[in-house]
């Protein structure tokens, strides 16, 4: 992946996977940058956490080709710019995953564009509320999709006119983060 | 979240027009596993949803799904009509997303060299 923008899209793509109904996503921006998302979703056992992350692992059977990369890719990236990967799960309960990164490192892959990330799942994943927090230096932002959804009078966030609203919302707020230095 | 926020986007939802309509005519289902997500199906998704709602689309549902296993011509998207046989259009950009929304999804034929495969 290019950037982690597009791991967390992914990585939360396992959560909605798992059945979650609520996934939160946290960014904490700095010389250490932080990212943790956490779910509620079905969580996984001693020895399906232990093979998640062999990159030759997937419980998924709908496919010909059984290779599960998502999470071994994330560690690799995380562990090329001397971060620290870790994964939690208990059974029935959720999961979370977190790392750092060391932004200096010359391998440290940017944050990408992380509006197009969670507007796609806020807007996407119709039975998965998500919240989204984002920090950097003295801003933090935060957006709830279950707030969204009320503020619009619908859970269909999906339908292409409504996620543009939502869309335009979440650029704006980043865009608060991003103004930082400007300001 | 702040209530002016809030507000505002409620306002926002009241001014919009051609919300979508019951099932819609079509369906079309963008590959969203990983392998997706790393040859570029954010920005097709992203695409996607630009060219329906700029166009006015009102009878088209566009939703995600997980890995197909078809990992070789990702970005991939499954188009569900009515009547019609599924088609599955592959090796997709956001420029070949937007034809597939002109030519299939408004002018109702099928984008033939973009197909990988239909049943
Ligand atoms: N959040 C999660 N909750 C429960 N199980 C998970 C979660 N994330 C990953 N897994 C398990 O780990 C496996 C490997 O995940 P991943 O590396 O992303 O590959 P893939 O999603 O393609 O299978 C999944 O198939 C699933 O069994
Ligand atoms: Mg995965």
């Amino acid at each position: 992946m290019r950037d982690m923008s597009l791991h967390i899209l992914d990585i939360a793509e396992n959560s909605v996977r798992a059945q979650a109904t609520k996934v939160d996503i946290l960014i904490d921006e700095g010389e250490i940058s932080s990212f943790m998302i956490k779910d509620n979703g079905k969580g996984m056992d001693e020895e399906t956490l232990k093979n998640a992350l062999n990159p030759f692992y997937t419980t998924k059977t709908e496919r010909k080709k059984k290779i599960g990369l998502g999470l071994p890719l994330l560690k690799q990236n995380v562990e090329l710019c001397d971060g620290k990967f870790r994964i939690e799960s208990v059974p029935g309960k959720g999961t979370s995953v977190k790392w750092t990164v060391n932004t200096s490192h010359i391998d440290s892959l940017p944050v990408g564009n992380i509006e197009e990330t969670v507007w796609i799942l806020m807007t996407m994943y119709e039975n998965c509320d998500f919240s989204f927090t984002h920090r950097a230096g003295k801003k933090e932002i935060s957006i709830e999709s279950r707030e969204l959804k009320e503020a619009l009078g619908t859970d269909e966030l999906n339908d292409p006119k409504v996620s543009m609203i939502v869309k335009d919302y979440i650029k704006e707020q980043e865009n608060i983060i991003n103004n930082q230095e400007a300001l | 979240m702040k209530l002016e926020d809030l507000k505002k986007i409620r306002e926002k939802m009241e001014k919009s027009t051609n919300l979508r309509e019951g099932k819609g005519r079509i369906k079309a289902v963008v590959g969203m596993g990983t392998c997706g997500i790393a040859a570029g199906a954010r920005d097709v998704l992203s695409a996607l949803m630009d060219e329906i709602s700029k166009r006015n689309l009102s009878d088209i549902v566009v939703t995600q799904s997980g890995c197909r296993g078809l990992c070789d011509v990702e970005p991939i998207i499954d188009v569900y009509e009515e009547g019609k046989q599924m088609v599955t259009y592959g090796n997709l950009t956001p420029e070949k997303t937007r034809r597939i929304v002109a030519e299939h999804f408004v002018n109702g034929s099928t984008v033939t060299e973009l197909v990988i495969s239909s049943k």
